[in-house]
Protein backbone atom coordinates (compact mmCIF):
# COMPACT_ATOMS: atom_id res chain seq x y z
CA UNK A 1 0.00 0.00 0.00
CA UNK A 2 1.46 3.03 -1.02
CA UNK A 3 1.02 6.64 0.90
CA UNK A 4 -0.85 7.81 -2.08
CA UNK A 5 -2.99 5.12 -2.45
CA UNK A 6 -6.19 6.90 -2.40
CA UNK A 7 -8.75 5.25 -0.67
CA UNK A 8 -12.87 6.35 -0.51
CA UNK A 9 -15.05 4.37 2.34
CA UNK A 10 -17.40 7.18 2.79
CA UNK A 11 -20.28 5.57 1.25
CA UNK A 12 -19.75 2.15 3.03
CA UNK A 13 -21.64 0.61 5.86
CA UNK A 14 -19.72 -1.91 8.01
CA UNK A 15 -20.68 -4.27 11.07
CA UNK A 16 -18.49 -4.05 14.18
CA UNK A 17 -19.69 -7.24 15.99
CA UNK A 18 -17.47 -7.44 19.92
CA UNK A 19 -18.72 -7.84 23.58
CA UNK A 20 -16.77 -5.48 24.51
CA UNK A 21 -17.99 -1.62 24.56
CA UNK A 22 -13.78 -0.41 24.24
CA UNK A 23 -13.25 -3.00 21.66
CA UNK A 24 -15.77 -1.48 19.72
CA UNK A 25 -14.57 1.96 20.28
CA UNK A 26 -11.19 1.22 18.95
CA UNK A 27 -12.13 -0.34 15.94
CA UNK A 28 -14.82 2.34 15.22
CA UNK A 29 -12.35 5.18 15.76
CA UNK A 30 -9.76 3.31 13.54
CA UNK A 31 -12.85 3.45 10.72
CA UNK A 32 -13.27 6.83 11.77
CA UNK A 33 -9.97 7.89 10.54
CA UNK A 34 -10.14 5.65 7.72
CA UNK A 35 -13.44 7.98 6.81
CA UNK A 36 -15.71 5.09 6.94
CA UNK A 37 -18.51 6.64 9.47
CA UNK A 38 -21.57 4.52 9.23
CA UNK A 39 -20.96 2.02 11.06
CA UNK A 40 -23.81 -0.40 13.31
CA UNK A 41 -22.47 -2.19 16.25
CA UNK A 42 -23.79 -4.95 17.72
CA UNK A 43 -22.47 -6.71 21.20
CA UNK A 44 -23.82 -10.49 20.21
CA UNK A 45 -23.73 -12.86 17.29
CA UNK A 46 -27.49 -12.90 17.95
CA UNK A 47 -28.15 -9.82 17.04
CA UNK A 48 -25.20 -9.50 14.10
CA UNK A 49 -27.54 -11.83 12.48
CA UNK A 50 -30.54 -10.02 13.00
CA UNK A 51 -28.83 -6.85 11.41
CA UNK A 52 -27.76 -8.25 8.27
CA UNK A 53 -30.81 -10.33 7.75
CA UNK A 54 -32.24 -6.99 7.94
CA UNK A 55 -29.79 -4.50 5.91
CA UNK A 56 -26.88 -5.88 4.21
CA UNK A 57 -23.52 -4.39 5.18
CA UNK A 58 -20.25 -3.71 2.86
CA UNK A 59 -17.90 -4.89 5.42
CA UNK A 60 -17.77 -7.22 8.87
CA UNK A 61 -15.23 -7.09 11.38
CA UNK A 62 -16.53 -9.92 13.91
CA UNK A 63 -14.56 -10.50 17.28
CA UNK A 64 -13.94 -14.17 17.48
CA UNK A 65 -14.78 -14.51 20.95
CA UNK A 66 -18.25 -12.40 20.70
CA UNK A 67 -21.26 -14.20 23.03
CA UNK A 68 -24.15 -16.22 22.10
CA UNK A 69 -23.05 -17.46 18.63
CA UNK A 70 -18.95 -16.55 18.03
CA UNK A 71 -17.43 -15.04 15.40
CA UNK A 72 -16.32 -18.81 13.53
CA UNK A 73 -19.94 -19.66 13.73
CA UNK A 74 -21.53 -16.26 12.55
CA UNK A 75 -19.35 -15.82 9.67
CA UNK A 76 -19.92 -19.55 8.55
CA UNK A 77 -24.20 -18.55 9.03
CA UNK A 78 -23.16 -15.65 6.27
CA UNK A 79 -21.44 -17.75 4.03
CA UNK A 80 -24.53 -20.11 3.81
CA UNK A 81 -26.82 -17.66 3.07
CA UNK A 82 -29.34 -17.91 0.15
CA UNK A 83 -28.43 -14.31 -1.10
CA UNK A 84 -25.40 -13.87 -2.77
CA UNK A 85 -24.81 -10.45 -1.68
CA UNK A 86 -24.94 -11.29 1.65
CA UNK A 87 -23.13 -14.79 1.32
CA UNK A 88 -20.12 -12.79 -0.27
CA UNK A 89 -19.94 -10.19 2.27
CA UNK A 90 -16.25 -9.90 3.35
CA UNK A 91 -15.85 -10.70 6.75
CA UNK A 92 -12.91 -9.83 8.72
CA UNK A 93 -12.62 -11.97 12.16
CA UNK A 94 -10.61 -10.29 14.70
CA UNK A 95 -8.94 -12.09 17.45
CA UNK A 96 -6.88 -11.30 20.47
CA UNK A 97 -5.74 -15.00 21.34
CA UNK A 98 -7.10 -17.83 19.31
CA UNK A 99 -6.86 -21.03 21.36
CA UNK A 100 -5.24 -24.35 19.69
CA UNK A 101 -8.56 -25.80 19.57
CA UNK A 102 -10.44 -22.85 17.31
CA UNK A 103 -6.80 -23.07 14.63
CA UNK A 104 -8.82 -25.23 12.08
CA UNK A 105 -11.88 -23.46 12.24
CA UNK A 106 -10.90 -20.07 11.85
CA UNK A 107 -9.42 -21.52 8.96
CA UNK A 108 -12.72 -23.07 7.76
CA UNK A 109 -14.65 -21.13 8.72
CA UNK A 110 -14.59 -19.07 5.57
CA UNK A 111 -13.65 -15.32 6.81
CA UNK A 112 -12.03 -13.13 4.17
CA UNK A 113 -9.14 -12.40 6.44
CA UNK A 114 -8.11 -12.67 10.65
CA UNK A 115 -6.75 -10.02 12.32
CA UNK A 116 -4.59 -10.43 15.77
CA UNK A 117 -5.37 -7.63 18.45
CA UNK A 118 -4.33 -5.62 18.99
CA UNK A 119 -5.48 -4.04 16.18
CA UNK A 120 -2.65 -1.79 13.79
CA UNK A 121 -4.59 0.93 11.63
CA UNK A 122 -1.64 0.01 8.99
CA UNK A 123 -2.92 -3.90 8.86
CA UNK A 124 -6.30 -3.04 9.13
CA UNK A 125 -6.35 -0.57 6.22
CA UNK A 126 -4.09 -3.48 4.23
CA UNK A 127 -6.86 -5.76 5.12
CA UNK A 128 -9.62 -3.68 3.80
CA UNK A 129 -7.78 -3.27 0.92
CA UNK A 130 -7.45 -6.23 0.00
CA UNK A 131 -10.66 -7.36 0.61
CA UNK A 132 -12.09 -4.70 -1.69
CA UNK A 133 -9.69 -5.12 -4.64
CA UNK A 134 -8.55 -8.37 -4.83
CA UNK A 135 -9.81 -11.02 -7.55
CA UNK A 136 -10.05 -13.53 -5.04
CA UNK A 137 -12.49 -16.59 -5.69
CA UNK A 138 -15.20 -17.63 -4.09
CA UNK A 139 -15.59 -21.57 -3.15
CA UNK A 140 -18.89 -22.90 -2.28
CA UNK A 141 -19.10 -26.85 -2.29
CA UNK A 142 -20.51 -29.40 0.51
CA UNK A 143 -17.94 -28.70 3.41
CA UNK A 144 -16.94 -25.32 2.72
CA UNK A 145 -18.29 -21.86 1.57
CA UNK A 146 -15.98 -18.68 1.40
CA UNK A 147 -13.12 -16.68 -0.26
CA UNK A 148 -10.50 -19.83 -1.46
CA UNK A 149 -8.10 -20.51 1.19
CA UNK A 150 -5.83 -21.77 -1.88
CA UNK A 151 -3.93 -18.73 -2.51
CA UNK A 152 -0.72 -19.82 -0.99
CA UNK A 153 1.10 -20.53 -4.08
CA UNK A 154 -1.23 -18.60 -6.29
CA UNK A 155 1.32 -15.59 -5.61
CA UNK A 156 0.65 -12.72 -4.44
CA UNK A 157 -2.60 -10.32 -5.34
CA UNK A 158 -2.21 -8.46 -8.09
CA UNK A 159 -1.62 -5.13 -5.87
CA UNK A 160 0.21 -6.55 -3.83
CA UNK A 161 3.42 -8.14 -5.88
CA UNK A 162 5.70 -8.05 -3.30
CA UNK A 163 3.47 -10.84 -1.42
CA UNK A 164 2.13 -10.77 2.19
CA UNK A 165 4.90 -13.15 3.69
CA UNK A 166 8.26 -13.61 3.79
CA UNK A 167 7.93 -17.57 1.77
CA UNK A 168 4.84 -16.46 -0.42
CA UNK A 169 5.86 -18.08 -3.80
CA UNK A 170 6.09 -16.42 -7.13
CA UNK A 171 2.97 -16.91 -9.26
CA UNK A 172 4.92 -19.03 -11.91
CA UNK A 173 5.37 -22.61 -9.33
CA UNK A 174 2.16 -23.13 -9.29
CA UNK A 175 1.58 -23.13 -12.94
CA UNK A 176 2.39 -26.27 -15.52
CA UNK A 177 6.24 -26.31 -16.81
CA UNK A 178 5.39 -28.82 -19.56
CA UNK A 179 2.34 -30.47 -21.42
CA UNK A 180 0.62 -33.43 -19.36
CA UNK A 181 2.25 -36.31 -19.41
CA UNK A 182 0.75 -39.28 -21.67
CA UNK A 183 -1.07 -42.29 -20.56
CA UNK A 184 1.80 -44.02 -21.69
CA UNK A 185 4.10 -41.98 -19.82
CA UNK A 186 1.80 -42.07 -17.33
CA UNK A 187 2.03 -46.57 -17.01
CA UNK A 188 5.78 -46.29 -17.05
CA UNK A 189 6.04 -44.49 -14.18
CA UNK A 190 3.85 -46.72 -12.16
CA UNK A 191 4.16 -50.43 -13.66
CA UNK A 192 7.49 -52.16 -12.64
CA UNK A 193 9.65 -53.08 -15.52
CA UNK A 194 11.75 -56.15 -16.15
CA UNK A 195 15.48 -55.26 -16.59
CA UNK A 196 18.18 -57.12 -17.66
CA UNK A 197 20.53 -58.26 -14.87
CA UNK B 1 -17.26 -36.22 -4.71
CA UNK B 2 -18.78 -33.04 -4.02
CA UNK B 3 -19.60 -30.35 -7.12
CA UNK B 4 -17.18 -27.46 -6.28
CA UNK B 5 -18.43 -23.77 -7.60
CA UNK B 6 -16.10 -21.50 -8.11
CA UNK B 7 -17.54 -18.33 -8.77
CA UNK B 8 -14.90 -14.12 -8.79
CA UNK B 9 -16.06 -12.20 -5.63
CA UNK B 10 -17.03 -8.68 -6.70
CA UNK B 11 -17.68 -6.99 -3.61
CA UNK B 12 -19.99 -3.90 -3.19
CA UNK B 13 -17.13 -1.90 -1.28
CA UNK B 14 -15.01 -2.05 -4.40
CA UNK B 15 -17.61 -0.32 -6.27
CA UNK B 16 -18.03 2.45 -3.29
CA UNK B 17 -13.91 2.73 -3.11
CA UNK B 18 -13.77 3.65 -6.27
CA UNK B 19 -16.08 6.48 -6.77
CA UNK B 20 -14.14 9.73 -6.80
CA UNK B 21 -13.05 11.61 -3.59
CA UNK B 22 -11.53 10.07 -0.55
CA UNK B 23 -8.10 10.23 1.32
CA UNK B 24 -4.92 9.18 0.85
CA UNK B 25 -3.88 6.45 3.08
CA UNK B 26 -0.93 7.99 4.75
CA UNK B 27 -3.50 10.49 5.90
CA UNK B 28 -6.15 7.69 6.39
CA UNK B 29 -3.45 6.23 8.98
CA UNK B 30 -2.33 9.07 10.60
CA UNK B 31 -5.72 10.42 11.34
CA UNK B 32 -6.49 7.06 12.88
CA UNK B 33 -3.59 6.87 14.76
CA UNK B 34 -4.74 10.40 16.25
CA UNK B 35 -8.10 8.81 16.58
CA UNK B 36 -5.90 6.04 19.29
CA UNK B 37 -3.95 8.68 20.74
CA UNK B 38 -7.24 10.12 22.36
CA UNK B 39 -8.21 6.64 23.62
CA UNK B 40 -4.36 5.73 25.45
CA UNK B 41 -5.49 7.14 29.24
CA UNK B 42 -9.01 5.38 28.88
CA UNK B 43 -7.50 2.19 27.63
CA UNK B 44 -4.51 1.90 30.15
CA UNK B 45 -7.31 2.75 32.90
CA UNK B 46 -9.24 -0.22 31.67
CA UNK B 47 -6.21 -2.23 31.83
CA UNK B 48 -5.83 -1.09 35.20
CA UNK B 49 -8.83 -2.35 36.20
CA UNK B 50 -8.46 -5.99 34.37
CA UNK B 51 -5.27 -6.26 36.61
CA UNK B 52 -6.91 -5.64 39.67
CA UNK B 53 -9.98 -8.08 38.82
CA UNK B 54 -7.26 -10.74 37.34
CA UNK B 55 -5.42 -10.58 41.06
CA UNK B 56 -8.81 -10.88 42.93
CA UNK B 57 -9.67 -14.18 40.70
CA UNK B 58 -6.36 -16.08 40.79
CA UNK B 59 -6.19 -15.55 44.79
CA UNK B 60 -7.39 -18.02 45.59
CA UNK B 61 -7.40 -19.24 42.16
CA UNK B 62 -9.85 -21.69 41.08
CA UNK B 63 -10.99 -23.58 37.96
CA UNK B 64 -14.38 -22.09 37.85
CA UNK B 65 -12.56 -18.74 37.50
CA UNK B 66 -10.97 -19.73 34.13
CA UNK B 67 -13.08 -18.54 31.38
CA UNK B 68 -13.10 -15.68 33.34
CA UNK B 69 -9.58 -15.20 33.80
CA UNK B 70 -9.57 -15.75 30.18
CA UNK B 71 -11.67 -13.17 28.91
CA UNK B 72 -9.63 -10.33 31.37
CA UNK B 73 -6.38 -11.35 29.62
CA UNK B 74 -7.93 -11.68 26.16
CA UNK B 75 -9.14 -7.71 27.06
CA UNK B 76 -5.49 -6.70 27.91
CA UNK B 77 -4.27 -7.69 24.75
CA UNK B 78 -6.94 -5.72 22.71
CA UNK B 79 -5.79 -2.83 24.97
CA UNK B 80 -2.34 -3.04 25.22
CA UNK B 81 -1.97 -1.04 21.47
CA UNK B 82 -1.99 2.00 24.78
CA UNK B 83 1.26 0.53 26.37
CA UNK B 84 4.24 2.03 25.40
CA UNK B 85 5.67 -1.32 25.52
CA UNK B 86 4.55 -4.77 24.11
CA UNK B 87 5.72 -6.72 26.79
CA UNK B 88 2.27 -6.53 28.31
CA UNK B 89 0.97 -8.15 25.13
CA UNK B 90 3.00 -10.65 25.15
CA UNK B 91 2.22 -11.61 28.95
CA UNK B 92 -1.15 -11.28 28.36
CA UNK B 93 -0.86 -13.48 25.36
CA UNK B 94 1.20 -15.99 27.39
CA UNK B 95 -1.49 -15.89 30.06
CA UNK B 96 -4.06 -17.09 27.50
CA UNK B 97 -2.32 -19.91 26.34
CA UNK B 98 -1.50 -20.92 29.97
CA UNK B 99 -5.03 -20.88 30.78
CA UNK B 100 -5.81 -22.61 27.58
CA UNK B 101 -3.57 -25.33 27.64
CA UNK B 102 -2.21 -26.13 30.94
CA UNK B 103 -3.99 -29.05 33.37
CA UNK B 104 -6.53 -26.87 35.29
CA UNK B 105 -6.39 -28.38 38.48
CA UNK B 106 -2.09 -28.84 38.47
CA UNK B 107 0.00 -26.80 41.49
CA UNK B 108 2.21 -25.60 38.43
CA UNK B 109 -0.42 -23.46 37.03
CA UNK B 110 -2.04 -22.20 39.75
CA UNK B 111 1.54 -20.70 40.44
CA UNK B 112 1.83 -20.02 37.14
CA UNK B 113 -1.36 -17.44 36.42
CA UNK B 114 0.35 -15.61 39.79
CA UNK B 115 3.44 -15.01 38.23
CA UNK B 116 1.98 -13.88 35.08
CA UNK B 117 -0.46 -11.21 36.88
CA UNK B 118 2.32 -9.96 38.78
CA UNK B 119 4.56 -9.53 35.98
CA UNK B 120 1.74 -8.38 34.01
CA UNK B 121 1.27 -5.61 36.77
CA UNK B 122 4.81 -5.01 36.95
CA UNK B 123 5.13 -4.03 33.04
CA UNK B 124 1.75 -1.85 32.71
CA UNK B 125 2.45 1.59 31.83
CA UNK B 126 5.98 1.25 32.33
CA UNK B 127 8.81 2.65 28.97
CA UNK B 128 11.51 0.36 28.06
CA UNK B 129 14.06 1.98 29.48
CA UNK B 130 12.16 1.32 33.15
CA UNK B 131 12.24 -2.17 32.97
CA UNK B 132 13.80 -5.62 31.59
CA UNK B 133 11.33 -6.88 29.86
CA UNK B 134 13.48 -9.52 27.79
CA UNK B 135 14.05 -11.28 31.47
CA UNK B 136 10.14 -11.23 32.23
CA UNK B 137 8.78 -12.61 29.23
CA UNK B 138 11.76 -15.36 29.18
CA UNK B 139 10.56 -16.09 32.65
CA UNK B 140 7.22 -16.68 31.58
CA UNK B 141 8.12 -18.64 28.29
CA UNK B 142 9.77 -21.07 30.45
CA UNK B 143 7.03 -21.24 32.55
CA UNK B 144 4.45 -21.96 29.65
CA UNK B 145 6.91 -24.57 28.71
CA UNK B 146 6.94 -26.63 31.14
CA UNK B 147 2.98 -26.51 31.93
CA UNK B 148 2.95 -27.47 28.30
CA UNK B 149 5.07 -30.43 29.24
CA UNK B 150 2.86 -31.78 32.10
CA UNK B 151 -0.20 -31.00 29.88
CA UNK B 152 1.62 -33.15 27.15
CA UNK B 153 2.74 -36.25 29.79
CA UNK B 154 -0.68 -36.69 31.47
CA UNK B 155 -2.53 -36.69 27.71
CA UNK B 156 0.23 -39.43 26.83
Amino acid sequence: MLPSTLINLEKARALIADSNGQAQDILASVLAGFGLRNVVRVNTGREAQEELRARPVDLIFTDAQIKDVDGYDLIAWLRRQNSETLRQTPAILVSAHTPLRDVARARDCGASFMVAKPLSPQVLLERILWVARSDRAFIECDVYVGPDRRWRNAGPPVEHPDGRRRDDQAAEIGQAADDNLSQTELDQLVKPQRTAA
Amino acid sequence: MSEVKRTRMKPRLAELMKQPGGIYAADALERAEQALETMREPLLGSISEALVELERLSNPFSVQAIPTLYRLSSDIINFSLAEQINGVERAARSLCELLDEALPNDPTTRAGVTVHVASLKLLHRRVDAEIDQRSILEGLGRILAKARETAKAEAA
